[in-house]
């Protein structure tokens, strides 16, 4: 189980998070929705260590993540903007991410097959395009086949194949008892990835919510129409 | 092989590829080729060469740890999500960009000393280890700066600033002084102010191995007194090695603080 207990982040004036409190269970899946600069991304980094809240605690199973840094071990973790170092080659990436996480095995080939990646193993990073990029980093993220997936607006710049692979992955994750937190802006995409959503607005979660219940709500079963109409009654 | 080593080996693999570090160590390999070969005496190349030490050197460094850290922001943050130590992770960057960039210097001058100076080695070493030490101040500083201001801009400034006071407005100041306390005895004064600047003191410690230190009269003697024994040498290397620690514990005190 993740939880957050009233965590607050502050960027100088700017409070990227109040008082956020949530837990969630392991399994589920949830998109973390809202407008840009709502908070979406600083919460995923708390959640990472990669930001340290002002004020509150968070726990991955009941531990605080302040304490060690191996919870991360079970954590899967895609940025919005993958960047690697530019004169280092792909499979030259995927080797260092694998010895730091003490995989051994060829556990990165499927992944590496699914996103068509074989041909840019041995190209150095700066030429690889932002697409491929994230496909390289959607390999990182999975192969260690992690319980817990870190997500931060996955399908941006995938070309059709790569994002039918990832949907596939996220998929079969899903099925597999995994729990998944992803930022997205793609509203089609939540009701086929995710169980719930939290809505962020100006560092809050304005909402949170299962998909079904919500989409039980619209007519039509569609999703967008069904967000914005409960907004509207909360916020 | 733990995880600091893994760091390490992969920063070495990326630094070595890099074409910047090949540009920098093979213009300074011109560079000390044509010093050594048009600079007249060993003593008059040596002078010159310690110049291009002493403002070059810690310039590139402190560059160097700038772009060092603000090019490689994301993926620091890729790597700060895997399950790693942030002191690990810190030491693995630093030494992985502080090595090469602080061994290029000493190999790109020394390759050309080999084949034409072929003495004074003393100096040479002195001149070797002082522009590893610069290196190590130059890059420790950077990341400092690197890591305190997200703005790359500001962070630049900031280090060419400090690299101004450090090698050029420094000088100045005890010219000034120099000039203006002359009627004092401020020897022992200018000796402790000595220690306060990393530059002067390899200035210091290369000078005193050539002839060219007794130009500087009683202040020289003074220098040889305290600096150009065991004792000196001793307590110049722990200055330096202070110098070194004091930006590498505020860089890593800022990474560890850091929201990436």
């Amino acid at each position: 189980m993740i939880e957050f207990h009233n965590v607050t982040k502050r960027f100088g004036k700017h409070t990227a998070l109040q008082d956020v409190s949530f837990a969630l269970q392991s399994g589920t899946s949830v998109a973390l929705l809202g407008p840009n600069a709502s908070g979406k991304t600083t919460l995923l980094k708390c959640l990472l260590g990669l930001i340290h809240p002002d004020a509150g605690a968070i726990t991955v199973g009941g531990i605080p993540i302040t304490q060690s840094p191996t919870y991360r071990q079970r954590i899967g973790y895609m940025p919005q903007h993958p960047h690697f170092p530019d004169n280092l080659r792909a499979a030259e990436v995927i080797e260092l991410v694998k010895r730091v996480r003490g995989l051994s095995g060829p556990v990165e080939t499927p992944y590496i097959e699914r996103f068509q990646l074989e041909s840019e193993l041995a190209k150095p990073i700066r030429a690889l395009s932002g697409g491929t990029r994230q496909k390289l980093s959607a390999v990182l993220a999975f192969m260690a086949e992690t319980d817990i997936l870190v997500l931060d607006e996955p399908t941006a710049s995938l070309d059709p194949l790569a994002l039918r692979a990832l949907k596939d992955e996220l998929h079969r994750r899903r099925a597999s008892g995994c729990t998944i937190m992803m930022t997205t802006h793609t509203l089609a995409d939540v009701p086929e990835l995710s169980d719930e959503i939290f809505f962020l607005f100006e560092g809050r979660i304005a909402l949170h919510e299962r998909v079904a219940d919500l989409l039980a709500t619209a007519q039509g079963n569609r999703f967008d129409e069904a967000l914005i109409g409960r907004l509207r009654q909360r916020l | 092989m733990n995880t600091g080593r893994i760091i390490l080996d992969f920063q070495l693999r990326h630094a070595v590829r890099s074409r910047w570090l090949l540009l920098y160590g093979g213009s300074l390999l011109v560079l000390t080729t044509l010093l050594i070969w048009f600079g007249g005496t060993a003593e008059h190349a040596v002078v010159s060469l310690l110049n291009v030490v002493l403002l070059l050197v810690p310039l590139i460094a402190l560059l160097y740890g700038v772009l060092g850290i603000s090019q490689a922001r994301e993926f620091l943050e890729l790597m700060l999500a895997q399950p790693l130590e942030r002191r690990v992770l810190f030491w693995g960057v630093f030494t992985g960009m502080a090595a090469p960039l602080a061994l290029i210097v000493p190999v790109s001058f020394g390759i050309p000393w080999l084949l034409g100076v072929r003495q004074l080695w003393g100096v040479y070493a002195t001149l070797a280890g002082g522009s590893i030490a610069l290196t190590l101040i130059g890059t420790a500083f950077g990341m400092a700066f690197a890591l305190r201001w997200d703005d790359r801009l500001r962070a630049f400034g900031m280090t060419i600033a400090l690299w101004f006071l450090l090698a050029v407005v420094y000088d100045a100041v005890i010219l000034v002084l120099g000039i203006t306390l002359r009627d004092y005895p401020i020897e022992h004064g200018l000796l402790v102010l000595l220690f306060l600047n990393p530059i002067d003191l390899v200035r210091v410690a290369t000078l005193l191995q050539l002839d060219a230190a007794a130009l500087l009269g009683y202040t020289g003697a003074l220098l040889q007194h305290f600096v150009g024994n065991i004792a000196g040498i001793m307590l110049t290397i722990a200055a330096l090695l202070l110098w070194t620690l004091l930006p590498l514990a505020l860089a890593m005190r800022s990474f560890v603080r850091k929201d990436f």
